[in-house]
């Protein structure tokens, strides 16, 4: 038996009734997102093919701001993108390499060990402006600290943030301080790991090294995933923390001109903003960021996730 | 569901270009009367810069501005972002603080003064030509110069004294100035100073290196803003020499003023920071006019005010600036101190009352010697403000490279200093392409 | 036999004896490389606040030292400024503000998420789940514009009104993982019983959501006490900044009378005191709520 169409409106009703109370919960987050976020990502699209300086409309609708930044602006453009791509490389192993070593070492059950694992997510604590005016006066080359300490212990003075082979490897240097962070999510994972394989294992008479490489590693997967690719969006985003050290500046030869801070420059640095070209470079930035994350996503077939798998 | 997406996009759209076109609303049109009443009455507001000083500089133009015309009102308001900003958004206040013109007058934010000077029968031959020509554009006057920033050399009388070394005259050469700097970093290092520069030759300031720059014979930027880069090896050469000589410090990595602190002997300075020196109270200090380059040129700058285009009334704007530029305007900016007023014959009174501050027996006229010298750094004038943050750090990358020698090294991207100046003449123009 | 019997546990008498000074000696080991990295990561925090007590003298005389020859602590006096606590207030409206409406809207919108069915409810999470992908930089330009034209530029609007709308995926997420374990039963109980979603969740869901409650807000507090770039692009009015943009401002440029390592030093420290008061305070719940916001749901 067929059934009988019903009206639209009875549909609708029925619909709304049906889900009335859902929306209502969750529509602040979907407003904050329609006026937040869905819209200036749509705008910032739009302003991306003009030429927008604020004070005249936007005019010369075409796509001479993304050709821009491979034709004309490709010294800085190249430049930002190779700093970027520089940091996030070896940042983001650098910090689930480290913080997973510091985990491993500080998963122990010995007495005192909460001291220790609060002592060494101190450093995330610190908001990010002290920190970053810590370790403007710590490499300062005249009067910082660091350049003393070498100088007492008889090495050559340091050009840390004053030049362009130091300047990246100084930066790396300070995002050491925030593993503790990394290394708290770790100790979790970690412990969710069964120690009856631990035991098992050491009485099948494995060694520590295969212990690790053979369940602790591939039974932290989900969390390896997890972290890179919050990582890379993290850090090919990421200026802030070389913003305040350097008071805005890009670098030594520009050493530390990230793609973030092009598009502050374009945007928020100069006297006549270049509106357009920043949200190019914006929209492009996020494409990237996007292609990644699907990449990685779509490679992870490595990633274990045992009994409770999705 | 991709319908909906359409939709939304669409609207988006239509609400932006809505938005944007919107935002041009026109100006009330206001016939020019240079001749107002002293009982007209107004409301204006007055946009300076984001500086405590600046409103004390605009408090007294007011108060001195309201025994002629007390019954316009003259609110000061810090502009706190840029004027690009405020323009867009209608908040741009009718009597603008400014440096540069061109790229704003380029694009209609201030209207042109010209009509009224033209109008009102304004003598531009009081002031400094060199300063009433950066506040034009394209034949037109868009902004009055208040002050005379010329660069000048302050010298800590102490250390010159513990080097047992002559005080610089004003009328001495680059040569001299150099073999000041060699005596004084023989002297010092004699009397125990060890870690004392000769001098803070601040050669990353624009006024600095254009002016030792174009003192060689050399040329920067053409009118319409191609970058040259011609015959500035002789210039440069020096600046770096000043560095690798130990008698500068890098102005790069500096992180203090070592002048204020007495870590340097002698100081490149303009009158307004005159200020810094004065509020250390251990510093013993006097003037001296900046050297003599070979094509005889120094530095100079300054600030005025402009009248923002969609303001109400332009009128009262105009009177207002008229009467900074008079003779009691002028008057009442140089009982502040700040800076030197742009008036000729009140910069020129060694009796000014610019002049007593800090301390009247200074040698002030440093600040006022050899006008003829005058060069003004054509940054202002001839690329558009778009570029700015770009080109001048692409000038600094050069300056940077040029005064720790990276050229010619195995791992320079430049092999001499020709080539790296030529280099980063070409990377300016391909910016400016855009 | 009994002597094979004995001569065997002889073996194993010293075979533990040897694995226990092994294990003791691996003990200490770890002891040692745990105290030389917790040496390590104190270390900033240590310069900080003993740069802090030294003078401007002795900050400015090479060579530098570590430790300050005495406790002077006129580079506190320096710091607190009547700016700082111009800035100090700003910073507290905007928490204010943040600090109520984030952790009522998160776990209202997870409410929405977790317990309503409705139609979309999977679509709409993910795709707010989504924008973590989004650089800052996108959304900010056109929200710069966006302020310009309303005149919020001048006022400190821009921080506090998006934290009305749902406070961040993050947070709601957070919310989310929690709500999750709460059981149903006690839920279908009260709907049988005739109660709407509403009076579900302010009589039954609020009160135990109190822990992932507390979480949301101690991320709150740090996240707006700390947050810099924000501030640094919205807030363009020297009467409004925060205390990290003011923090910036004021240390911006060549050392001055006003900006000399110590002062730079006791300011940041003020500064850090109330996030480590609220970690110490808060710990456990903050290392919890650290592993539940990344454990895949």
């Amino acid at each position: 038996m067929n059934r009988v169409k019903e009206k639209p409106s009875v549909v609708i009703r029925n619909w709304l009734k049906k889900n009335w109370v859902g929306y209502i919960f969750v529509c602040p987050a979907v407003l904050g997102f329609l006026i937040f976020t869905l819209w200036p990502m749509l705008a910032s699209f739009v302003y991306s093919f003009f030429d927008y300086d604020m004070i005249l409309p936007m005019q010369n609708f075409g796509l001479q701001n993304y050709i821009r930044a491979f034709t004309i602006d490709w010294d800085k453009f190249s430049k930002s993108l190779s700093v970027t791509f520089l940091y996030t490389v070896t940042a983001v192993p650098l910090d689930l390499v480290v913080s997973f070593a510091l985990a491993l070492l500080l998963n122990k059950s010995v007495k005192g060990i909460k001291v220790f694992r609060v002592l060494y997510y101190l450093p995330c604590i610190m908001p990010s402006i002290a920190s970053g005016l810590l370790w403007r006066n710590f490499f300062d080359i005249e009067y910082g600290l660091a350049n003393s300490m070498l100088a007492a212990l008889g090495l050559p003075a340091g050009t840390f943030f004053t030049s362009s082979k130091t300047a990246m490897v100084t930066l790396l240097f300070t995002s050491l301080f925030g593993m503790g962070g990394s290394m708290i999510l770790w100790i979790a994972q970690l412990k969710s790991i069964p120690t009856e394989l631990y035991e098992a294992a050491s009485i099948d008479g494995a060694s520590v090294f295969r212990r690790l490489f053979q369940i602790t590693i591939p039974l932290v997967t989900p969390m390896i995933f997890y972290k890179l690719v919050l990582g890379i969006i993290g850090a090919l985003q990421a200026y802030s923390g070389a913003f305040i050290i350097l008071q805005g500046g890009p670098g030594p030869d520009e050493s530390l001109m990230f793609w973030g801070l092009r598009i502050y420059y374009s945007a928020f640095g100069q006297d006549i903003p270049n509106m357009g070209y920043a949200s190019a470079l914006a929209w492009m930035l996020f494409l990237v960021i996007g292609l990644l994350t699907v990449v990685i996503f779509k490679t992870n077939k490595w990633t274990f996730y045992g009994e409770d798998a999705q | 569901m991709k319908r909906i997406i359409a939709l939304i996009a669409a609207g988006v759209m239509a609400a932006v270009l809505l938005c944007a076109a919107g935002c041009n609303r026109g100006s009330a049109q206001q016939d020019i009367d240079v001749n107002l009443p002293t009982t007209y009455e107004a409301d204006i507001t007055f946009g300076v810069m984001d500086d405590p000083r600046e409103v004390e500089v605009a408090n007294y133009y007011i108060s001195a501005f309201n025994k002629v015309y007390p019954k316009i009102h003259i609110t000061v308001e810090r502009m706190t972002t840029n004027i690009a900003s405020l323009y867009a958004t209608n908040t741009l206040q009718d009597v603008v603080h400014t440096g540069s013109v061109t790229s704003l007058a380029r694009r209609g934010v201030f209207q042109s003064l010209s009509p009224y000077m033209e109008a009102s029968g304004f003598d531009t031959s009081l002031y400094y030509d060199s300063m009433i020509k950066i506040g034009q554009y394209n034949g037109e006057q868009y902004m009055l110069p208040r002050d005379y920033n010329k660069i000048a050399v302050v010298y800590n009388t102490d250390l010159f004294d513990a080097a047992k070394v002559a005080y610089p005259e004003d009328d001495w050469t680059w040569d001299e100035f150099v073999q000041t700097c060699a005596d004084l970093k023989a002297g010092l290092t004699a009397a125990g100073y060890t870690d004392v520069y000769a001098v803070d030759a601040m050669m990353v300031w624009e006024p600095v290196y254009y002016a030792v720059g174009v003192g060689f014979g050399g040329e920067w930027f053409d009118t319409d803003g191609t970058a040259l880069f011609e015959n500035l090896e002789d210039g440069l050469t020096e600046l770096q020499q000043l560095y690798q000589k130990g008698y500068a410090v890098n102005p790069i990595t500096k992180t203090q003023n070592i002048f204020l602190f007495g870590k340097a002997a002698m100081w490149i300075l303009s009158r307004p920071s005159v200020y810094n020196c004065a509020s250390m109270p251990d510093l013993n200090f006097d003037f001296a006019a900046f050297p003599e380059l070979p094509t005889a040129t120094t530095g100079a700058g300054c600030t005025g005010y402009a009248i923002n285009n969609r303001s109400s009334d332009k009128n009262a704007a105009w009177a207002f600036i008229e009467f900074i530029m008079s003779e009691d305007g002028m008057e009442a900016f140089s009982q502040t101190g700040a800076a030197v007023p742009s008036m000729i014959s009140l910069a020129e009174d060694p009796e000014a009352t610019w002049t007593e501050y800090p301390d009247p027996f200074l040698n002030h006229q440093a600040f006022v010697l050899y006008p003829g010298r005058d060069f003004v750094p054509p940054y202002a004038d001839y690329y558009d403000d778009a570029y700015s943050t770009d080109i001048n750090n692409t000038l600094l990358n050069l300056l940077d490279n040029v005064i720790q020698l990276k050229y010619g090294g195995p791992d320079d991207d430049y092999a001499t200093l020709e080539e790296l100046i030529t280099g980063k003449a070409a990377e300016i123009n391909r910016i400016q392409e855009g | 036999m009994i002597r094979q019997i004995s001569e065997s546990s002889d073996k194993a008498a010293t075979g533990n004896h040897r694995m226990k000074t092994r294990k003791r000696i691996a003990l200490s080991v770890t002891y040692f490389f745990m105290c030389l990295f917790a040496l390590f990561f104190i270390f900033p925090f240590l310069y900080m606040v003993l740069t802090s007590f030294m003078t401007e003298k002795e900050v400015t005389t090479l060579p530098v030292r570590l430790f300050p020859t005495s406790f002077y602590l006129g580079a506190y006096k320096a710091s607190l400024s009547p700016q700082l606590f111009r800035y100090l207030l700003n910073t507290i409206i905007v928490l204010a503000v943040n600090l109520v409406a984030v952790p009522l809207t998160s776990v209202f919108c997870a409410y929405g998420f977790t317990k309503v069915q409705f139609q979309g409810r999977n679509l709409i999470f993910a795709v707010l789940l989504s924008t973590m992908m989004l650089p800052a930089a996108v959304t900010q330009i056109p929200l710069y514009i966006m302020y310009v034209g309303l005149g919020w530029l001048n006022t400190l609007l821009p921080l506090t009104v998006p934290a009305v709308f749902g406070g961040g995926i993050v947070n709601i997420f957070l919310c989310k993982q929690y709500m999750r374990g709460l059981p149903n039963a006690m839920n279908e109980a009260a709907r049988i019983d005739g109660a709407n979603h509403f009076q579900i969740f302010i009589n039954l869901i609020v009160p135990l959501c109190m822990p992932v409650v507390v979480l949301i807000l101690v991320n709150t507090f740090l996240s707006c006490w700390n947050d810099f770039m924000g501030p640094l692009i919205f807030l363009r009015s020297e009467k409004v900044w925060t205390l990290a943009v003011g923090i910036y401002m004021q240390f911006k440029g060549d050392y001055n009378v006003n900006n000399y390592p110590n002062i730079q030093m006791a300011t940041s420290t003020l500064l850090s005191i109330p996030g480590i008061i609220l970690f110490f305070i808060f710990q456990n719940q903050l290392m919890e709520g650290v592993v539940m916001g990344s454990v895949k749901g």
